[in-house]
């Protein structure tokens, strides 16, 4: 009895096709949503390039605990390929090599009806009235690519200008849908979130309402890059998937249906055309690297700058 | 004072001042529903109580930041409060509403003999009789408050409001440091720990040993019948909302083929989850051991997201296992504690009552369940397979480490259509998933027919 038990388990857990090469990707569920993400089609279009092949995603809620889970399987990891990873949390040791196929800025995005006059730096948005939606940098890769802004941005004198930016923080969501929940159901006038998400509404809902602010002094801005992990066997296919993406028809993929900015290739017409189009503004500079070992320290000035 | 003290005060106070808020609320809306039972407001009340628990947080939370937002500003540790208050009173109704048909019908005979005040009645019979499920349900909620993270996130994000679990969130989930993790979640364990220990130094009373089913007499109370008003606002209010919320939408809701891929999906879950939690819950108070309750425990002694993590851990060792087992592992922890309780009860009074009598009669076991244990426990039992036919649609945010699965369910599609800012949409979907609850917890009942007295 116990025999057919586990036969059946093994029967449930092996892989259904057999004779073709399974490349696995870990990625983040807003990726392979079925909803929205060029998951599924750069999937289909990759399938039909090469009919040996099938992609198999895995997909974790989000980036952070897509990494920590790589960290616990070590060796074991089934993964071939990690899609989505970004400077701010980039890992290397976890990954033989990384290809940047597209990259994304954090921009305040603000309510036009609510807000005539919007701030035009970062320092206007810290003086300003406004109440603000944030996102934890203890739970939301968002939330904490603004912690990361700050402290390029202010260095020492970050954690008095947070003082005075808590003092209009409506709340700070535990991730990104939460606080865009709230923003849309309009409880605060402005939602840190990404640069193209004015245009993605503008496109979709049809009303060019929400509004990016621009800063000039730059924003923060991050590549999103495809890694290969150290321990695929899967080489030369992962290879393959890696210089696909940087194909013209991935890349467009990615633009429409991910809502980055493209490495190489074209901005299609219909961003050009919108009202909310924004050209990838200037990035603030920094480095993976400072960014994984400054954070601890940063994160505890924060708290402790707050909490007083 | 350290970061992790500082998280530890506050996740204590923040349990310990909703405990003293929602206990005492709960206890009340209970005797108002029993002292009026008969009144039709109060059959609808308790179809109505188990609504909170197995509502979708983030669904609550919108109606209660709708409705309180009108009155005073809801992201503070007062908004935190309230609706811990609003979220879990109902429940704490639920199960003091089954303590309290433990009591004795005499009790209430000699009471109105002695002509006790109501107040006296309360205090002098009511209360030492029910002072054993006061002190669990106590300690039980003071868990499910440690454990809060949604509410405290949206209401009182930022790092004045940070608890262990965010604590061990960003531990676990974010920053990789497992061994800071372990710290956070020590100190949960210690404070849920305390208090279960606690728990055990309050000797109960022997419980009236009646199995006459309702064995209350019919109590009369109007002073009580606010109360039961306030009870059905304070569930139907925030649902209310979102359904209102939803009305407009509904078509574009149900025209997204998505909806019926995911309801689907969950009903699939549930119908073979739910069930199967029952059979092991009843199997676990039927041969209960010593480590039966810790085990129906476990989900509020240790942090979901170790538990979660813990589970992780074992699906790498054992690589065959289906991952679908740990979701069910998962689940099946968090209906115990609910589960485990509805049925203990009313097993150990059968037991007490019947077992000498089928032992000498020689009843196999199969005949004993049918004659005996299936038409006395049909009522708890209708009432445990809802909670986790209902419980199973939720999402699991502490299995984070296990693969999304491909068609998303229910929850997992509101939360898709809420970070593509489909608000109405959403607010469409999280309507389904609630109807979607109500219906299943009930169907036990529908289909047992327990409201027909056996």
């Amino acid at each position: 009895m116990k025999r057919y038990f586990i036969l059946l388990l093994l029967c449930c857990s092996t892989s259904s096709v057999y004779g073709k090469n399974l490349l696995t990707i870990h990625t983040y569920t807003s990726f392979v949503s079925p909803l929205y993400g060029p998951g599924a089609q750069l999937k289909e279009v990759f399938e039909k390039q090469n009919p040996d092949v099938e992609v198999r995603y895995i997909a974790n809620d989000t980036l952070p605990i897509l990494l920590n889970r790589l960290r616990l399987e070590g060796e074991r990891t089934k993964a071939d390929l990690v899609l989505g990873l970004e400077d701010l949390v980039m890992d290397s040791a976890l990954f033989e090599k990384t290809v940047p196929y597209a990259s994304c800025c954090l921009a305040f995005t603000y309510d036009s009806q609510k807000i005539l006059q919007p701030p035009q730096s970062l320092e206007e948005l810290i003086q300003s009235p406004h109440k603000i939606i944030l996102q934890d940098p203890r739970t939301s890769i968002t939330g904490f690519g603004f912690l990361v802004w700050m402290k390029k941005a202010y260095g020492e004198k970050a954690t008095e200008k947070w003082k005075t930016l808590v003092a209009h923080v409506l709340t700070f969501t535990k991730g990104w849908s939460d606080s865009a929940l709230l923003f849309k159901k309009g409880e605060a006038p402005i939602l840190l979130s990404y640069t193209t998400d004015a245009l993605y509404h503008e496109l979709t809902e049809g009303h060019p309402q929400f509004k990016a602010m621009v800063f000039p002094e730059g924003h923060l801005c991050s590549q999103i890059y495809a890694a290969k992990t150290k321990v695929t066997k899967n080489n030369i296919l992962a290879d393959k998937f890696i210089a696909f993406l940087l194909t013209p028809e991935a890349q467009n993929l990615i633009v429409v249906k991910g809502w980055g900015y493209p490495v190489s290739g074209e901005i299609p017409d219909s961003w050009l055309k919108a009202e909310n189009y924004l050209s990838p503004p200037g990035a603030i500079p920094f480095t993976s690297e400072e960014v994984s070992t400054e954070s601890k320290k940063w994160l505890q000035e924060w708290i402790d700058g707050l909490i007083k | 004072m350290s970061y992790s003290l500082y998280v530890f005060l506050f996740t204590f106070k923040q349990a310990f001042f909703s405990v003293l808020l929602t206990v005492p609320l709960g206890i009340l809306m209970a005797r108002a529903l029993v002292w009026n039972q008969g009144w039709k407001p109060t059959q609808f009340c308790l179809k109505l109580l188990g609504i909170p628990l197995i509502t979708p947080a983030l669904v609550s939370i919108l109606g209660f930041i709708t409705l309180a937002g009108y009155f005073f500003n809801v992201y503070s540790f007062t908004g935190i409060l309230l609706a811990h208050l609003v979220f879990y009173s109902p429940f704490v109704a639920l199960f003091m509403i089954n303590s309290w048909h433990f009591i004795p019908e005499e009790h209430y005979r000699l009471s109105a003999q002695l002509h006790f005040s109501p107040w006296q009645i309360f205090a002098l019979m009511e209360a030492p009789q029910l002072r054993k499920s006061m002190i669990e349900i106590t300690w039980i909620t003071f868990c499910l408050f440690l454990n809060s993270f949604t509410t405290i996130m949206i209401l009182g994000g930022g790092p004045h409001h940070t608890t262990l679990s965010v604590a061990l969130y960003q531990s676990l989930f974010f920053f990789y440091n497992p061994t800071q993790g372990l710290n956070f979640a020590g100190l949960q364990v210690f404070l849920s720990f305390c208090l279960a220990a606690g728990t055990t130094l309050f000797k109960s009373l022997p419980h009236g040993s009646s199995l006459k089913m309702p064995a209350l007499p019919s109590l009369k109370s109007n002073f009580q019948k606010p109360l039961v008003i306030f009870s059905l606002f304070l569930i139907l209010a925030p649902l209310m909302v979102v359904a209102s919320f939803s009305f407009f939408s509904l078509s574009k809701t149900l025209s997204n083929p998505m909806l019926w891929h995911a309801l689907s999906r969950s009903l699939l879950i549930s119908g073979f989850m739910g069930p199967l939690c029952l059979l092991l819950t009843l199997a676990l108070v039927k041969y209960e051991t010593l480590f039966s309750k810790p085990l129906a425990s476990l989900y509020l002694l240790l942090p979901p997201a170790l538990l979660g993590v813990f589970l992780f851990c074992i699906s790498l060792e054992w690589d065959f296992l289906p991952p679908e087992i740990f979701l069910f592992l998962m689940q099946l922890f968090i209906v115990l504690p609910f589960s485990f309780r509805l049925l203990k009860g009313p097993y150990q009074i059968l037991q007490m009552t019947y077992h000498p009598t089928s032992h000498s009669l020689g009843l196999s076991s199969f005949q004993r369940f049918f004659l005996i244990e299936w038409p006395l426990l049909k009522k708890p039992l209708a009432t445990a397979l809802g909670l986790s036919l209902a419980l199973s649609l939720g999402d699991f945010q502490s299995l984070a480490f296990f693969a999304s699965p491909d068609i998303p369910g229910l929850s997992s599609l509101l939360y898709m259509q809420m970070g593509k800012y489909n608000f109405e949409e959403s607010m469409g979907t999280a309507l389904i998933l609630l109807l979607l609850c109500y219906l299943l917890y009930q169907l036990p009942h529908w289909v047992l027919r327990t409201n027909v007295r056996t």
